[in-house]
């Protein structure tokens, strides 16, 4: 057992980062954000864009800084902020407002296939698909190149 | 081989050897030959599966299913342990590296995980886990490698702490920094052995400096803070003689301190100090101190370092200049009455001359004299350790 040991450890709590990834799909809502790619990157590891979401803008009430956030969907069947507030709620999604935006780190950059990330960061309007789980998390699910004229 | 066993019939009809050793060699020989043959073999076979498989992968790397790469990294893995353990059970390579392979390819598990779900990698999670799976590793083998990964796994948890920024420390953050402190101690205290009780030690003093960044308190003097609380450590440690290298640890880095302080000291007039805070410090000092006094003796030279707080209010940084200057000293003059090594000493004391040097001499003199005041300074210092050396090997006591 000892020889073995971390070799069924570690496979298990692989296992229970894919599970906790899965789990944020299964009991969380989907959302569309509407997404742009920012600040063209260059890094060792795999290619991805950097994307920045130019309808999560929060209201002058909230104080720069880190945020929590919940998320409706709008009519034009974008998401949108739907609850913002500086302490920490029921079922919000921990973010930094900087700027103009609100950024959630599990948004901001997309893995994608090597040599894409140019073609989208020219297209500029992006729509990102991810889930919401209640408990906070969010899993972007997919990234595609927003097909509306606006 | 052959020249061997011509050498041993050479032996053997000179009457050296009798024929029964003969064959008793040539038996052990052919078994160790033998046994040889088949890993050699292994290798070569594996290494081309490997590269064959290795291209394969890095193809069609893109399209392949993110349960399936996963998969695939867990297999390298658990091949990796099963290495470790045939390599263990017949004495042949290094069952060490092969279970550092193993925590390698589960980082990179747990790498390919994140990207594949479009995870980002900021929080300290991945750390955190191969910083716990390294330390089991030590606790169950005792080896000093896998403290090697534990003590670098741990360094990047500092990373991802606070990566929201100065004060938005969240929750998180602070539970994962009480968290780190907890193991480090525990590191510290189960370990009682090289590297580990430096390894942990530092883990401990970076966590004291990371302060800075967790809380939106402005203080300076959080190294030496964090050095102080770390003294009661040393009451953990179990046998006298691991005791020397850590006193040492600390005095390097009581050393390091002292010298920033001063250049930072000169070099800046903003930066202030809370005058509470100063006579706190020293407070603490007085407390350290005594506790040096009664047990640790040769720490002695960390304690002045409680007065930089009240000496910081001289803006031209001339009173922290002198205690340095003292303390240098002071310390390589007891070195040398006691009969240590004076090489750091030494170091210490040229380092800190040099740094003065800098700080006053650079912008009040021209720049030739600079050069020429200096040489002349280094040629004195020279001169001393050339003397001191010369009367120590003398062998006339102080």
């Amino acid at each position: 057992m000892k020889k073995y040991g971390f070799a069924v450890i570690q496979t298990l709590i692989v296992l229970l980062v894919v599970l906790s990834f899965y789990a944020i799909s299964w009991f969380g809502e989907s959302y569309r954000f509407r997404a742009e790619p920012f600040d063209p990157f260059d890094p060792i590891y795999g290619e991805y864009v950097m994307l920045q979401y130019p309808d999560l803008k929060p209201d002058a009430s909230v104080k720069q800084g880190l945020v929590y956030v919940t998320f409706a969907t709008g009519k034009d069947g974008y998401a949108r902020i739907d609850q913002i507030s500086n302490k920490r709620f029921f079922g919000s999604v921990a973010g930094e407002y900087y700027d103009e935006y609100v950024t959630i780190p599990q948004l901001t950059q997309y893995y994608v296939e090597q040599g894409a990330g140019k073609g989208y960061e020219d297209a500029k309007k992006l729509e990102v698909k991810a889930d919401v789980s209640p408990w906070g998390t969010v899993r972007a699910t997919d990234l595609a190149v927003r097909s509306e004229s606006k | 081989m052959m020249a061997r066993l011509t050498k041993l019939k050479e032996w053997q009809q000179a009457g050296l050897l009798d024929a029964e050793v003969v064959k008793r060699i040539e038996a052990y020989e052919q078994t160790r030959h033998a046994k040889n043959r088949t890993p050699l073999l292994l290798i070569v076979g594996l290494t081309f599966v490997g590269l064959a498989l290795l291209s394969f992968l890095a193809a069609n790397w893109q399209v392949i299913p993110a349960l399936v790469k996963i998969g695939l990294v867990l297999v390298i893995m658990i091949s990796c342990y099963v290495l470790a353990d045939i390599s263990e059970r017949r004495t042949i390579w290094n069952p060490v590296a092969f279970r550092i392979l193993g925590m390698l390819a589960f980082l990179g598990a747990l790498v390919v995980t994140v990207q594949s779900f479009h995870m980002s990698l900021e929080s300290s999670f991945i750390a955190w886990v191969i910083f716990l799976m390294a330390l089991g590793h030590f606790f169950v083998w005792r080896h000093a490698a896998y403290a090697v990964v534990a003590f670098l796994a741990g360094l990047n948890i500092f990373t991802g702490i606070g990566s929201f920024g100065n004060e938005y420390a969240t929750f998180l953050d602070w539970t994962s920094f009480v968290c780190l402190i907890i193991v480090a101690v525990a590191w510290f205290y189960f370990s009682q052995t090289f590297p580990s009780l430096i390894f942990s030690w530092l883990l401990l003093y970076f966590a004291g400096l990371e302060l800075f960044f967790l809380v939106s308190y402005e203080g300076i003097l959080w190294p030496i803070w964090t050095l102080f609380l770390l003294v009661p450590l040393l009451l953990l440690v179990r046998e006298e003689q691991k005791r020397p290298l850590l006193y040492a640890l600390y005095l390097v880095t009581a050393a390091i301190n002292s010298l920033v302080y001063l250049s930072v000291r000169a070099e800046t007039t903003t930066v202030p100090v809370s005058l509470v805070e100063a006579l706190f410090l020293v407070l603490a000092a007085v407390a350290v101190g005594s506790l040096i006094y009664a047990r640790y003796r040769p720490l002695l030279f960390i304690v002045p370092l409680g007065l930089i707080g009240l000496l910081w209010f001289e803006e031209q940084a001339i009173l922290i200049a002198i205690l340095v200057e003292v303390m240098a000293f002071i310390y390589l003059i007891e070195r040398e009455r006691t009969g240590h090594r004076l090489l750091i000493p030494f170091l210490y004391f040229i380092a800190v001359q040099l740094t003065i040097y800098f700080i006053y001499a650079w912008n009040r003199l021209n720049m030739s004299l600079f050069f020429l005041v200096g040489a002349l300074l280094v040629f004195l210092i020279a001169a001393v350790l050339w003397w001191m050396q010369r009367r120590r090997e003398g062998g006339q006591p102080s």
